[in-house]
């Protein structure tokens, strides 16, 4: 019997395997990052403010870069009709297609991000805030970035698309992520910025997981 | 397998752009049998097959399953294969038949368990396939074009499995565009165009 964890398996099982082709966006992220800093002449006051926007954004970046990666081999292949064939529903499919995308192509971009902030010269305690914000984040962001993915699945060359769908609907989660992990240092956990994050990730699962199953069905039906 | 499955379309049309494939086609299968689908290219076998499997809806019409004379859903009844192969890359055979819970003996294929599924020949990414529609345990089958890339050995295989299906109260629907040699069977034919 297919399940989420069945599902899971085989898509880290594929993509360790795929010589690499996962970490588009983390080597993205590094060159964006790199560069920024150099762009920035090195001045350590601006880094320093500059640091968390600037990380958001490449992590923004990086992951609208891989959208086109969540569902389309599936829905191009036939696997989605024949998960469904095998009593494995579309919403089911919605969710653990979201869940694998995050895990493959968003978790390593936070993991690594307090590495990247020493680029930037980020104390500690802004460090904790931005990774904090970042994980709180990750749902919504895995969510509307897969849902894009799911909609322009069955296009031949559906990356652009994907981009121009998901990119606005991040724009809430990317202002209040950039709030919290900065309101981290002043207020600590009780944050209001962290509160709104959340939410925005439960609204964002709440739309993108029966809309990305509805796409998933329209786009089996061709 | 569970039980006598009935697959009937009541006045379907099938339309894929401005093109009207298939026009009021109303077909009743609720007996063990193959019903062999032919015509030319492009004259929408796959397309009245997906719709058979519940994958595609029709433009007008409906298609309706049932197990046991009682009303069901494609996924509880159909098992499709498509003509192209959807075995994932970067898994071996045995794992991918795993993931669909597939039985490698079942094809002929225990010998390429540690292969990698895009290292398959044509033949034997069809074998993979089958595999899964074998383990799926669905009273009605729907093949498109199964003898396609397969050797003689292959074909036999398949033609002995449409058999023993049908022999076991199932239904099978095969595009072909070459006749199904099953011996002793009911055969239906439906002449696409």
């Amino acid at each position: 019997m297919i399940g989420v964890s069945t599902i899971l398996k085989r898509d880290v099982k594929r993509a360790a395997r795929s010589g690499g082709t996962w970490a588009y966006g983390l080597v993205f992220m590094v060159i964006f990052l790199t560069l920024s800093a150099i762009a920035l002449d090195g001045e350590m006051s601006t880094l320093r403010r500059l640091g968390v926007p600037l990380i958001w954004l490449a992590v923004t970046f990086a992951t609208l870069m891989s959208a086109d990666r969540a569902f389309s081999e599936d829905i191009k292949d036939g696997t989605t009709g024949q998960l469904w064939l095998g009593g494995f529903g579309y919403l089911e499919q919605a969710g653990s297609g979201i869940f694998a995308f995050g895990l493959i192509h968003l978790l390593p971009l936070i993991i690594t991000a307090p590495l990247w902030s020493v680029l930037f010269d980020l104390n500690s305690e802004t460090v904790i805030g931005l990774v904090a914000a970042l994980l709180l984040a990750f749902p919504g962001i895995a969510a509307f970035t897969a849902l894009a993915g799911a909609l322009t699945g069955g296009q031949g060359k559906g990356g652009f698309l994907a981009i121009f769908i998901s990119a606005p609907l991040l724009v809430p989660i990317l202002i209040f992520g950039v709030a919290a992990s900065q309101a981290y240092a002043i207020t600590g956990w009780a944050a209001v910025e962290f509160r709104a994050l959340a939410g925005l990730s439960l609204l964002a699962l709440a739309v993108s997981v029966p809309a990305t199953a509805a796409a998933l069905a329209a786009n089996t039906d061709r | 397998m569970t039980g006598t499955a009935t697959l009937k379309l009541t006045d379907v049309d099938i339309i894929r752009g401005h093109r009207t494939l298939i026009s009021a086609l109303t077909l009743t299968l609720d007996r063990p049998q193959l019903l062999w689908v032919e015509g030319g290219n492009g004259i929408g076998k796959t397309s009245l097959l997906r719709t058979c499997a519940g994958l595609s809806q029709p433009a007008s019409g409906q298609v309706a399953w049932a197990l046991n004379e009682e009303s069901c859903k494609a996924p509880d009844a159909v098992a499709f294969l498509p003509a192209d192969t959807y075995n994932k890359s970067g898994l071996t055979t045995l794992e991918s038949a795993q993931f669909w819970g597939a039985d490698l003996g079942t094809v002929d294929m225990e010998s390429h368990a540690t292969t990698r599924t895009e290292r398959l020949s044509t033949g034997q990414a069809k074998r993979l396939s089958i595999a899964n529609l074998i383990a799926a345990e669905k009273p009605i089958w729907i093949l498109d074009e199964p003898l396609a890339g397969l050797d003689a050995s292959g074909r036999e295989d398949v033609t002995a499995l449409l058999s023993e299906h049908i022999s076991n109260d199932g239904i099978a629907i095969v595009a072909s565009h070459t006749p199904i040699p099953v011996a002793n069977i009911f055969t239906q034919r439906l002449t696409l165009g």
